[in-house]
């Protein structure tokens, strides 16, 4: 049985995560930077990793995704690679 | 490159009268250093104005009247920018009801309303024995306020700014 709150957070989060990826790719699209890239590629593995939540918590009864033969879930791998965007961000030059 | 980042600098500039240095900055995408450089170099061959308000740096193409200055400058600041809005959208506030649509104090709208008054942009009357306000060119207003960027623009050169370092 879906939970309707947990339901609405996620799609807050999707709705929310959608909208800081759109506001940094016009932040790449107007400065061009490598930093910026990172930036935008960051808020989209952060949006991928919500859609991820929605789908498992709406469609698959909070069963989890995982990534065929390796075992890792779905949702962490993201959130790995978006914390790596973000920190190659801030390491990269300007 | 030199004079092509002047070309741009003049070219914001004549689209986005009153803009800080700032601003300009983040819009051509080049160093903050530069950016002062070419305006300063701009503004001594008398290509573009250059005015110290407030602790910005606003920047106005050659030419433009003194009046037209000090009314991009008050659309530019949020406070003022809030006041003018209303006084636009609706005639003769009182201001208890601008305290309402804006969200600000008595006392910030009170001493808004009397630099405006100075300026000579807002007239200042009684109506039903209350003060009210009333802008005193509200064509001009509106048309300078429409050159305003959208709420996104403004959003992207905040994170803009934030990363900027």
């Amino acid at each position: 049985m879906i939970d309707v709150t947990d339901g609405i957070v996620h799609i807050l989060l999707v709705a929310f995560s959608i909208v800081v990826l759109l506001i940094s790719l016009l932040a790449y699209a107007e400065r061009k930077t490598t930093r910026y890239l990172f930036l935008s590629m960051a808020f989209a593995f952060l949006t991928a990793s919500e859609v991820v939540g929605l789908v498992e918590s709406w469609f698959l009864s909070t069963q989890l995704i995982f990534i065929p033969a390796t075992g890792i879930h779905l949702s962490h791998f993201l959130e790995f690679l978006m914390l790596s965007s973000f920190s190659l961000a801030l390491l990269v030059k300007n | 490159m030199k004079s092509d980042g002047r070309m741009k600098i003049k070219l914001l500039v004549s689209l986005q009268p009153g803009l800080h240095l700032r601003e300009l900055q983040r819009q051509i995408g080049i160093s903050f250093s530069s950016t002062r450089y070419h305006v300063n170099r701009l503004a001594t061959e008398g290509e573009i104005d250059r005015v110290e308000d407030n602790g910005y740096s606003r920047i106005y193409p050659a030419g433009t009247e003194h009046r037209d200055k000090i009314l991009l400058s008050l659309i530019r600041r949020k406070t003022d920018h809030k006041i003018l809005s209303c006084l636009l959208s609706e005639n003769s506030l009182s201001q208890q009801r601008l305290g309402d649509l804006t969200g600000l104090s008595k006392s910030t709208i009170s001493e808004h309303l009397a630099t405006l008054s100075e300026l000579g942009v807002v007239r200042i009357g009684f109506s039903k024995e209350r003060r009210v306000s009333d802008l005193v060119d509200p064509a001009k207003i509106d048309e300078l306020m429409n050159r305003e960027p959208v709420l996104l623009k403004k959003a992207t050169h905040r994170f803009i700014d934030l990363w900027d370092f």
